[in-house]
């Protein structure tokens, strides 16, 4: 258990699941990134190009505050902790870094922010777990 | 203490998740229990009482063989563990479980014995993320 990637997207599920990385970390001295992601807007054909690329850099700064914020409100981190957001679908992006970059584990909480009230798991959770080739550790 | 569940049917992934929780009962102090699910088997009212015993003796083999396999692979690394059966739904049953006081989480194979191979992740591992209300880890 030597790199743990938590997805964070400001949501209370998804700062439980920071505290969880953390917590488990820390015995085994693991290196912690929190990511964020941005999904790639669906705009009308005739939106004008350049202003999507604001609004994505606006969303991807947005990112490096909840992140930030996150890593704030979980407490003490006295781990190896890394922050990066990054454009694309949610899950995959996910998935294929966990992959791509070898992590042992990856955190998610239950429901984030887009997530339907009373549906226990998220689309993106679900996603998740149905995509990524690595063990998925969903925290409620 | 707390008691981390393991759901195992003695198939591979879920002896990778009988290895991922003992490094997470080394690392967090957690207690280890390992569970086997006798799912509810739907007979014919005719069927004779000899088959149903038959039937329930084969599924008691099962359920030994499968929970000494993990067993075996918590000895061997210097933990010890608790056995318990349980009859039911095997994701409603694990779900209703977890939600007892001592239980920190639960870990699940991706796709047991009953799987389909295509796909990634098994109906129980998906089903027990639905409902379940203690984090769960899946391993691959």
């Amino acid at each position: 258990m030597k790199k743990i990637l938590v997805a964070v997207d400001g949501s209370d599920a998804s700062l439980k699941g920071t505290r969880k990385a953390l917590e488990w970390g820390k015995p085994f001295g693991a290196a912690v990134t929190l990511i964020y992601v941005v999904p790639p807007m669906v705009l009308p054909g005739d939106a004008p190009w350049a202003r999507m690329d604001e609004i994505h850099a606006a969303e991807l700064k947005r990112g490096e505050k909840v992140l930030a914020e996150t890593l704030a409100a979980a407490g003490e981190t006295p781990l190896n902790v890394s922050t990066r957001s990054v454009l694309g679908p949610a899950a995959e992006t996910i998935s294929e870094l966990a992959d791509a970059e070898g992590y042992d584990l990856v955190v998610v909480g239950s429901t984030g922010k887009g997530a339907v009230k009373r549906m226990l798991l998220g689309s993106v959770a679900d996603r998740l777990v149905h995509t990524c080739t690595k063990p998925v550790l969903v925290v409620r | 203490m707390k008691t981390v569940l393991v759901a195992v049917d003695g198939s591979e992934p879920s002896l990778k998740g009988v290895a991922s929780a003992i490094d997470l009962s080394k690392g967090l102090g957690l207690k280890l229990e390992l569970v086997y699910v006798i799912p509810p088997v739907l007979l014919p009212p005719s069927t004779y009482a000899e088959t149903i015993k038959k039937l329930e003796e084969g599924n008691a083999a099962m359920a030994t063989s499968a929970l000494e396999k993990g067993k075996a692979l918590v000895k061997a690394a210097g933990l010890d563990c608790d056995l318990i059966t349980i009859h039911g739904a095997p994701a409603e049953s694990l779900a209703d479980l977890a939600m007892a006081e001592r239980v920190w989480g639960v870990v699940i194979g991706a796709k047991g014995h009953n799987a389909v191979s295509r796909v990634l992740l098994g109906s129980n591992a998906d089903r027990l993320m639905h409902i379940c209300s203690k984090p769960v880890l899946i391993v691959r």
